[in-house]
């Protein structure tokens, strides 16, 4: 006989030596709170666009723009401005759709997939930041460079060099940060998903 | 919520409460992960209860939601407690039942198992309550055939783990 099927006898024999809760012990255990992984990766992602929209509103009252009035690009500072906001808004759209599809009556691997689907839009939104802020950065740097007198007898080469490193290293602490963060929280969720997904193929 | 409508749940719970304990049982170690494991369940339940059908029974249902909060929301917390009692509570009572060698395989079996990860835990823990493949591969979202073949790769890997022990 297999093994297995050895272990099933057993396995129904146990029953009567599990332990049992009582009607109490059920009760008190559903006023606790939850520690599940979809409510710690909600609340994360919560803090990500929090975290994205208030340093934008922060830059925004630093009076950075006066720069760019003298300039003369305040259009285009206007421009990029809005069209961050209009994807911001759709990528929190998009989060909370997401996230209302996240079902525990799903099949696992379908719950597995849809928690996942809502991690990589945050993701998206986080890299989408980064890459529109430094992209942003460099074409308004680049106009206010070229169109002050200030700037006229600056090396502008040296200038990227060094804006470009520091971006570099902005987005090096990001990814390490992330790392972190997610790491030990979607670690095992990831390698359940990978290991579904590897059996269906 | 409405307090009748928990009562009613409650009840439910309390008269099922084995399947959720045997999902312990496969994937928790010791007694404080039991409990919490328990828990963590009886709240992913009570969450998805307003949804839940009465059509459908309610065992069918605790299934899914018990097994997938074990494999896939259940976060352990870092805990050290050694509870190697509590871990061989099924095998105390049997000491009348079998000899002494039927009852250390069984105890060798089930560590085996605990090596195993989750998905293959999974359907460890399914193939000893009795479900067929079509329930199996419902539970988990694979296909019928990809869930024999899987299984049977399971056994294969629990002969393998017995054999080095």
């Amino acid at each position: 006989m297999e093994e297995l099927d050895i272990l099933k006898q057993d396995w129904k024999k146990q029953e009567a030596s599990l332990p049992q809760f009582k009607t109490e012990e059920i009760c008190a255990m559903l006023k606790k709170k939850s520690s599940s992984l979809v409510k710690w990766i909600f609340f994360i992602s919560l803090l990500e666009f929090a975290f994205w929209i208030g340093l934008e509103v922060f830059s925004s009252f630093q009076g950075y723009n006066d720069i760019f009035e003298k300039a003369g690009v305040e259009l285009l500072y206007q421009l990029i401005l809005i069209i961050n906001y209009v994807v911001i808004i759709g990528f929190i759209a998009i989060f909370f759709y997401n996230y209302q599809k996240i079902k525990i009556t799903d099949d696992a691997k379908r719950l597995m997939k849809k928690i996942l689907t809502t991690r990589k839009t945050v993701k998206c939104y986080v890299w989408f930041n980064i890459v529109y802020f430094a992209l942003s950065f460099m074409v308004m740097n680049y106009f206010v460079i070229t169109n002050l007198q200030e700037f006229q007898n600056l090396n502008i080469w040296i200038f990227i060099g060094i804006m470009f490193g520091i971006m570099l290293l902005f987005i090096a602490i990001i990814w390490l940060f992330y790392q972190l963060l997610y790491g030990f929280l979607t670690r095992k969720l990831y390698k359940n998903y990978k290991q579904l997904e590897d059996l269906d193929l | 919520m409405n307090k009748a409508i928990e009562k009613e749940f409650v009840k439910k719970l309390e008269a099922n409460q084995n399947i959720a304990h045997k999902i312990c049982r496969i994937y928790a170690t010791g007694e404080a992960e039991h409990k919490d494991l328990f828990q963590e369940i009886t709240i992913q339940l009570w969450k998805a209860y307003p949804k839940f059908r009465g059509d459908a029974k309610f065992s069918t249902w605790m299934y899914r939601v018990a097994l997938n909060t074990a494999i896939t929301l259940y976060r352990k917390q870092k805990r050290r407690i050694k509870t190697q009692e509590w871990d061989q509570y099924a095998f105390k009572i049997k000491a009348e039942e079998y000899d002494d060698t039927t009852e250390q395989n069984l105890k060798l079996m089930y560590q085996a198992i605990k090596e195993l990860n989750d998905i293959d835990k999974a359907l460890v823990f399914l193939y000893l309550e009795d479900k067929n493949y079509t329930e199996i591969s419902e539970t988990l979202g694979i296909s019928e055939v990809n869930a024999r073949v899987k299984m049977n790769r399971v056994k294969k890997k629990l002969k393998e783990l017995l054999s080095i022990d």
